[in-house]
């Protein structure tokens, strides 16, 4: 009996844990399968970064970049994290027993006033923070021994612009042996480059044709000049751009002082902020951004968004991250994530950039809908493994900043536009169904939210502008909620661009300053 | 003396921030322990106004209304809840002992930035041992939150002047904030300095744009309390002004003095002065104010004749003079004082705003002439023993004898207690305003309470009570009693159970009529009735 029984129950034995195994080998298959996002190398990685690549120019394994938007991490991630927000509110629904859009828009107003909290917090911080900068004394003492730069003037169209160009650059003051100017034109511009040779530049300015490959984009063109480059630093200057003349001499100092900085930032104002009343509430975004809110992330240790251009970098940082990549419209948003997630820091520089502000609303917006169109993608690229985004931006309270920074300036220009909105049908119609969407106490909570964040960031806008000392611009930036708006409706467009051209890079037209000057001459 | 006062010089601070934490605590030991803290009406007025936010038939933030000013509400809410807190008076009473140690240490920081530490300590005391002071700072009213913000809006606005930090006009406009949404007062103060600021600006600039950037800094924080407060009337009650012209706003209540021949004051000045002076006299007592007439002189002297300009700031206290004034002789406020017609204490304790002016004044002579200074402080104090001894502290004596206080209330308090013992189930009809002691003594939380704070319940009460509550106190001439002298529609089915002086409180006969009537009234309506207790 036991000879029989025993090897019966051997084999059953057998037979379960068999499967048991190829249940669980199965689970750990589709576990993974579904939970790629979690941190799952993709195959694209596994090259490294591919500087050959004639391409298209795109140095970054694939997965890093906005090439593609889909991912199956995509789809993962997006579905876990709707589904884990599906259960939250059923939760709260079936908890506090309140209507499903009256959770959503008490969720809001939360979101609302903990965005101002970490505003004021960085503010406060930044507010408190002295930028890198040097004395003219430390700026004299540089011997001519100074490393070799690099300029990258990227242009599109520019003609009207480029002696204005030409004569910012000839004033930078660094020694012309070691400062190359590498100028990006594409093929068909032939203004621009009729234009830079009507001008005759000095010999350090070198004009890159680039090849007509596509995406046709102004980090593609930088890609392409990188392996042009000689310098060991490395700054990008747009076409209207005039810098500060000692800049480059402030920021090898700068590298040279703090040996973990990867980039510096330097603030950027305009030279013609008094325009009109959209450049002066450009001019108004500007002084907060660069003087209050990028020294608060920095002293904070946060992920900083760079700019477009005036950023420095160092060439071995700039390499060591796969440079730019060529598909995100705003690869400076980019580039600045991606130097955090490897370690490097960020300097502010006290040095200034003068630019253009964009004066008409037909030029602004399209500026603006690219902007944030950048901040999507950007948001979609390093999300795609949030759990390893979350590792190596440095921890859960800098992965929660960059939610706010990058994704939650998205979604909180789109909350302005929604408030408004059912404040305005409310308050004109008093219309019932709004009313059940506030509960009382959400009510209060949202006014309260709206009300004091509105005026907390147009507050915000005025401390920068009148630490600036531009004093006659203050009265305009009480109009800020206005601006407010142009950036709602700006978001909007990008959202919807993203699904019908996420690639497409509205150039942003420069020189109307210059053109109204005419006129008026 | 003064040698020892200059040796101990870098410690004032340090023995004004001691005094004032220990003299805070004391004191207020002392008025809870005598009962005295919610002895005026106001007091218990504060305390249920905060408490209807959170208690009542219809609660939530609309229930601030529109007559006071919301802040010292507003920051009762953590503690208002919780029952001891409230019936002791200790959720707002805590922010007054707050505030007063705030007043202290900005007094002190003000007269230290004037003129060095000993003004600053001379400041200080003047104003924390003044016995009206210490009785204020020991109940929920709203003076000492209002002095505290106020003060530290002028501290901060005098360390701009002295360093042009921006951040300190930032934190002066917060400090703004505060007072304006604490007291109508405030508003008066925030233009006032808002002038000062761009005067003394320009005197030192000549730079018109940035006083106009300064001033555009400065008062879009200033003045926020003044926009939101506008904002609210007109979201809530469809007009910005209603606080000036509602029924129950201080113009309102000073029509119905005046039709009871109550307000002298209105369009006579010398009538008006001599309520200010007083009133003043009464709070500072008279060394106080005649000490601070030099210092008054001194300070002009310093303005004109050596380009003082910080001084300016000085006077701005003073606007609260001029502030009332104006407000008393227009017959939008009133004081009473026991030595002019009707004889009467009422609203003296507004002449506490008056103090730190006359104690910075003090301070700054006195830190100039320092013998002087050390023989005033020592009269001061004379006359502040005095006061206690000879038990004159007039605003205690308002909160106890006084048109609005404790005696006056006392029919209320004894309806209240009545109620306290006598209540078994269902809603209470009261008109709340004036009868803030009756739900207070009872101890009735206010879900069972009806009245104006939620307009429906209240309107469809006073239409047929018996539909809608089970009792209903009456005082003459208030809104109920007005309306049951009309149509005398209480005696057909309310049984008058409790009469004493001027009020009566009126039970439902019939329950089972009234519960029957209800059932009917909840189909269609917003009216809620709890379960009996």
């Amino acid at each position: 009996m036991v000879k029989i029984v025993k090897p019966l129950i051997s084999s059953v034995l057998d037979e379960v844990s068999g499967f048991i195994l190829a249940l669980l080998r199965t689970v750990r298959v589709w576990f993974f399968f579904v939970f790629k996002f979690l941190d799952h190398p993709h195959h694209s990685e596994a090259r490294g970064h591919d500087f050959d690549n004639s391409g298209d120019f795109l140095f970054l394994p694939e997965i890093h970049s906005a090439k593609k938007h889909v991912y199956h991490e995509t789809v993962a991630a997006g579905a876990f994290v709707t589904v884990l927000f599906a259960f939250f509110i059923i939760f709260l629904h079936l908890a506090l027993n309140l209507s499903f859009l009256a959770i959503l828009s008490g969720l809001i107003a939360l979101f609302y006033f903990t965005f101002v909290i970490f505003k004021l917090w960085v503010v406060y911080k930044g507010s408190h923070y002295p930028l890198i900068d040097f004395s003219k004394k430390e700026i004299a003492e540089l011997t001519d021994d100074l490393p070799f730069y690099t300029v990258f003037i990227p242009l599109l169209n520019e003609a009207e612009v480029i002696p204005q160009i030409v004569r910012a650059m000839k004033a930078i003051d660094y020694p012309k042996e070691k400062l190359e100017f590498i100028i990006t034109l594409e093929e068909y511009d032939k203004a621009t480059h009729d234009a830079i040779k009507a001008i005759n530049p000095p010999d350090n300015f070198r004009v890159l044709i680039l090849p007509n490959v596509k995406p046709k984009t102004k980090p593609k063109a930088l890609n392409v000049a990188l392996h042009q480059a000689k310098g060991e630093y490395v700054v990008i200057y747009d076409a209207e751009i005039i810098p500060d003349a000692d800049q480059l001499k402030k920021a090898i100092l700068a590298f040279g002082k703090y040996p973990d900085v990867g980039a510096l930032q330097v603030r950027l104002d305009h030279y013609n902020a008094d325009q009109n009343i959209l450049t002066r509430l450009f001019n108004a975004e500007f002084a907060f951004y660069y003087d209050l809110f990028l020294p608060g992330l920095q002293k904070l240790g946060f992920p900083i968004p760079l700019s477009g251009h005036s950023t420095h970098f160092r060439m071995e940082a700039l390499k060591a991250i796969g440079a730019w990549d060529p598909y995100n419209v705003t690869e400076d948003c980019d580039i600045g994530m991606r130097l955090h997630r490897k370690g490097y820091q960020v300097g502010m520089l006290n040095s200034a950039s003068l630019e253009e502000a964009t004066s008409t609303l037909d030029s602004w917006i399209p500026q603006r809908t690219r902007w944030m169109k950048g901040f999507i993608q950007t948001s979609i690229v390093h999300l795609r493994h949030p759990f390893r985004f979350k590792k190596e931006i440095g921890g859960w309270i800098n992965f929660f900043a960059f939610l706010y920074i990058v994704p939650g300036t998205i979604v909180l220009n789109l909350l302005n536009f929604l408030s408004w909105i059912t404040q305005f049908i409310w308050f004109t119609t008093e219309a019932a169904f709004i009313q059940r969407l506030y509960p009382p106490l959400i009510l209060y909570f949202s006014i309260f939210s709206f009300l004091v964040g509105n005026f907390v960031f147009m507050y915000m806008n005025l401390l920068a502008v009148y630490r600036r000392k531009r004093y006659a611009l203050l009265k305009y930036v009480l109009l800020t909620p206005l601006y407010w708006m142009l950036l709602a409706v700006a978001t909007m467009r990008a959202v919807l661009q993203m699904i019908s051209s996420p690639h497409t890079w509205e150039k942003t037209r420069h020189g109307s300053h210059l053109r109204e000057q005419r006129v008026l001459e | 003396m003064i040698a020892m006062i200059e040796k101990y010089k870098p410690y004032i601070k340090y023995f004004v921030l001691a005094l004032a934490i220990f003299l805070s605590l004391v004191v207020t030991a002392l008025v809870m322990y005598l009962d005295l803290a919610n002895a005026s009406g106001d007091a218990t007025a504060r305390l249920n106004l905060s408490r209807r936010v959170v208690d009542g038939t219809s609660p939530g933030f609309s229930q601030l209304g529109y007559v006071w000013l919301p802040a010292p509400s507003l920051v009762m809410l953590p503690f208002i809840w919780i029952d001891f807190l409230y019936y002791s008076g200790f959720a707002g009473i805590f922010f007054s002992m707050l505030a007063y140690i705030l007043a202290s240490w900005f007094l002190f920081k003000i007269g230290e930035t004037l003129a060095g530490p000993i003004a600053g300590g001379l400041a200080a005391l003047i104003f924390m041992l003044n016995p009206n002071t210490l009785y204020m700072q020991a109940t929920p009213l709203s003076e000492m939150f209002y002095i505290a913000a106020m003060l530290g809006a002028l501290m901060y606005a005098l360390l701009w002047a002295r360093s042009l930090k921006d951040i300190y006009l930032v934190a002066s406009g917060v400090a703004f904030l505060f007072a304006t949404l604490s007291r109508y007062d405030g508003w008066i103060f925030a233009i006032a300095t808002v002038c000062v600021v761009a005067l003394y600006l320009y005197l030192t600039s000549r730079d018109s744009k940035k006083v106009e950037a300064t001033i555009i800094l400065f008062a879009s924080l200033a003045f926020l309390g003044p926009v939101l407060w506008l904002t609210w009337n007109y979201a809530i009650f469809d007009n910005p002004f209603y606080f000036a012209v509602g029924e129950y706003s201080s113009k309102g209540q000073q029509e119905s003095l005046a039709a009871a021949g109550f307000l002298p004051s209105r369009g006579d000045l010398e009538n008006t002065l001599a309520h200010i002076w007083y009133a003043a006299q009464m709070v500072s007592g008279w060394f106080l104010i005649i000490f601070s007439i030099f210092g008054l002189i001194y300070i002009v002297w310093q303005i004109l004749k050596h380009k003082q300009l910080r001084y300016l700031f000085v006077l701005l206290i003073g606007v609260h003079i001029v502030y009332y004034i104006l407000n008393i002789f227009g017959g939008n406020a009133v004081i009473f004082v026991p030595q002019l017609a009707p004889y009467l204490i009422f609203n003296v304790r507004y002449a506490l705003m008056f103090v730190p002016f006359f104690a910075i004044l003090v301070g700054v002579i006195g830190a100039r002439f320092q013998k002087v200074g050390i023989f005033m402080l020592v009269v001061i104090f004379i006359e502040y023993g005095v006061m206690l001894l000879s038990n004159n502290i007039i605003t205690l004596h308002e909160a106890v004898d006084g048109f609005a206080g404790a005696h006056a209330n006392e029919s209320r308090l004894e309806a209240g207690e009545w109620l306290q013992d006598n209540y078994d189930h269902g809603l209470i009809l009261v008109d709340i305003f004036n009868n803030d002691a009756v739900p207070f003594a009872s101890r009735i939380p206010f879900k069972y309470w009806v009245h104006v704070g939620d307009p429906k319940l209240f309107g469809a009460a006073l239409e047929a009570p018996e539909r809608a509550v089970d009792w209903a106190v009456l005082r003459e001439k208030d809104r109920i009693d007005e309306r049951f002298r009309s149509g005398e529609w209480l005696a057909s089915e309310f049984d008058c159970v409790y009469s004493y002086q001027d009020v009566k409180i009126y039970k439902l006969r019939d329950k089972s009529q009234r519960v029957a009537a209800t059932l009917g009234c909840n189909q269609n309506s917003d009216l809620t009735v709890p379960e009996a207790l």
